[in-house]
């Protein structure tokens, strides 16, 4: 579930592409400083849109400023200063980790189930640094109740998708100013269920042959996914992208034109692209020829 | 008050008919079809409709021109069926969708037509369980294939979504063209979709 949410690089203006550089480095220099050298690696790209579109949201003070970081240790790169909101993502981003290994733990096998072994010690105490107990505690609430309708295994894709959407609501639209933290509630809660309905659609001929849940297998019980099937699915999830876009509406979007621009790409050309595999095949035949 | 032109987005020597386009724009965007009661976010919507009204008004009052455009129009259409179904359908067209649930719930699995499911899909459909709502309304279509209700809401589903992002795709920006196919064919999409809807007996979608 996790690297979703980005734009789409072609289409960026080039200096739109550097501005998202220079916020995911930021995020990254300010996990590597409070949260541990380690954590750092754990960085994902949905931390930096929810980054962006809170940065946008606060009008926190943005100074870009040269650093250097450990992978690229001969350039200087521009990178955001620490600020508020980086300092949220990045206690965020660690927490995230943390409940993701915890639960790679739980259920992968073979070497992914070792390396989580061997990261769960580094992220529970990035966790510890992360203190953010508000949104820790919910997240707790959250995935556990979404694990007992796992467990169930749920012939529904909205009620897990809701679920997890209502999480992501709550995390975009922590502690910020109103009427902001209910554009952002809106906007994370359906970002949230698209990324959950997304990835389990992604993931229906694996979960078939696995039997690990997955809704999709429990609506269809486990039929071939038709192109009409898939187009069903496809509308239903470019739907929750409208209920994105509604929400990405009423952001304050004239504060910043670079801001505006890389969450406009992500939720128009980004999202959309992760959906494509569900397209009609002659479209996306289409789409190879044009592009190549 | 602000600038009117800032908030429409155009410069003070901008012809008639760019403020005029810029309007029309704006105004799609945060009509209140796109945020009914259902949505979180109605008031903030209304408030910038209002704003962008305003606006529009006083650059009109200055500049004396026609009136801004309406539109509207409420469809109820009839319905012939079975009158447990005839019932549920009242209730879920008067919003009592909990009462409906709980009818059509009711019903045993057994006795589940493709009608129990189409019903059922609006009610996901007013939730917001949009996917749900498609896998119900495909297994409606399945049962009963010459059902045109059913063929036009699984149309009309695919139709809006078609249409996402069309003022996003129709700018000048640099594009893949995500357009779900038809490029250039947006309007002409917006518009099927907004037909289709009026054609579904009321609010199906809450859109229209």
């Amino acid at each position: 579930m996790f690297g979703y949410v980005k734009p789409d690089k072609q289409t960026l203006l080039v200096r739109e592409y550097e501005y998202y550089r220079a916020v995911y480095c930021g995020i990254c220099a300010v996990m590597r400083r409070r949260t541990g050298r380690l954590s750092a690696v754990s960085l994902s790209y949905d931390i930096v849109f929810l980054a962006l579109v809170r940065q946008l949201c606060t009008d926190e003070k943005a100074t870009l400023r040269q650093g250097r970081c450990p992978t690229h240790p001969t350039r200087r790169r521009p990178m955001l200063a620490e600020n508020p909101v980086l300092l949220y993502a990045a206690r965020l981003s660690a927490l995230l980790s943390y409940y993701k290994i915890k639960d790679d733990l739980h259920d992968k096998k073979g070497f992914a189930r070792l390396g989580a072994r061997l990261l769960l010690p580094v992220f529970a105490r990035a966790r510890k640094k992360a203190s953010l107990p508000a949104p820790d505690a919910l997240m707790a609430s959250r995935l556990s109740e979404l694990a007992a309708l796992e467990a169930q295994k749920t012939a529904s894709v909205d009620e897990p998708a809701h679920l997890f959407g209502t999480l992501l609501g709550a995390l975009f639209a922590h502690e910020l100013p109103p009427p902001y933290d209910r554009v952002c509630r809106e906007l994370g809660y359906h970002l949230g269920k698209f990324i959950y309905a997304a990835d389990a659609a992604e993931d229906y001929g694996k979960d078939i042959g696995s039997g690990s849940y997955n809704p999709y297998v429990q609506l269809y019980a486990g039929t071939p996914l038709t192109d009409s099937r898939r187009q069903s699915i496809h509308t239903a999830l470019l739907l929750e992208l409208e209920g994105m876009e509604r929400a990405v509406n009423l952001l304050p979007l004239d504060r910043s034109q670079t801001l505006r621009h890389i969450i406009e790409n992500t939720l128009y050309e980004g999202l959309p692209d992760r959906i494509k595999f569900l397209r009609p095949a002659a479209t996306s035949a289409d789409e190879r020829t044009e592009h190549d | 008050m602000t600038d009117p032109y800032q908030i429409l987005g155009v410069s003070r020597n901008a012809t008639d008919e760019q403020v005029k386009a810029a309007y029309r724009a704006l105004a799609r965007k945060y009509h209140p079809d796109n945020y009914t009661s259902d949505n979180p976010l109605a008031d903030l919507a209304t408030e910038k409709m209002k704003q962008i009204n305003e606006a529009y008004e006083q650059i009109q009052k200055e500049r004396a021109g026609g009136a801004p455009p309406r539109a509207g129009g409420d469809y109820t259409g009839g319905y012939t069926g079975s009158p447990l179904y005839a019932e549920i359908r009242r209730l879920i067209q008067t919003r009592r969708m909990n009462e409906a649930e709980a009818r059509l719930k009711q019903i045993p699995p057994t006795g589940r037509d493709a009608e129990w499911h189409y019903l059922t899909s609006i009610i996901l459909t007013r939730r917001g369980y949009l996917s749900d709502a498609m896998r119900e309304l495909e297994i409606a279509c399945e049962m009963d294939p010459g059902n045109a209700e059913y063929q036009q809401a699984k149309q009309m589903f695919n139709t809006r979504a078609g249409g996402f992002g069309s003022m996003y795709y129709d700018t000048d920006r640099p594009t893949r063209g995500g357009c779900s196919g038809s490029d250039g064919n947006c309007c002409l999409q917006l518009l099927c979709a907004d037909c289709c809807c009026e054609m579904l007996g009321g609010d199906l979608i809450p859109c229209c």
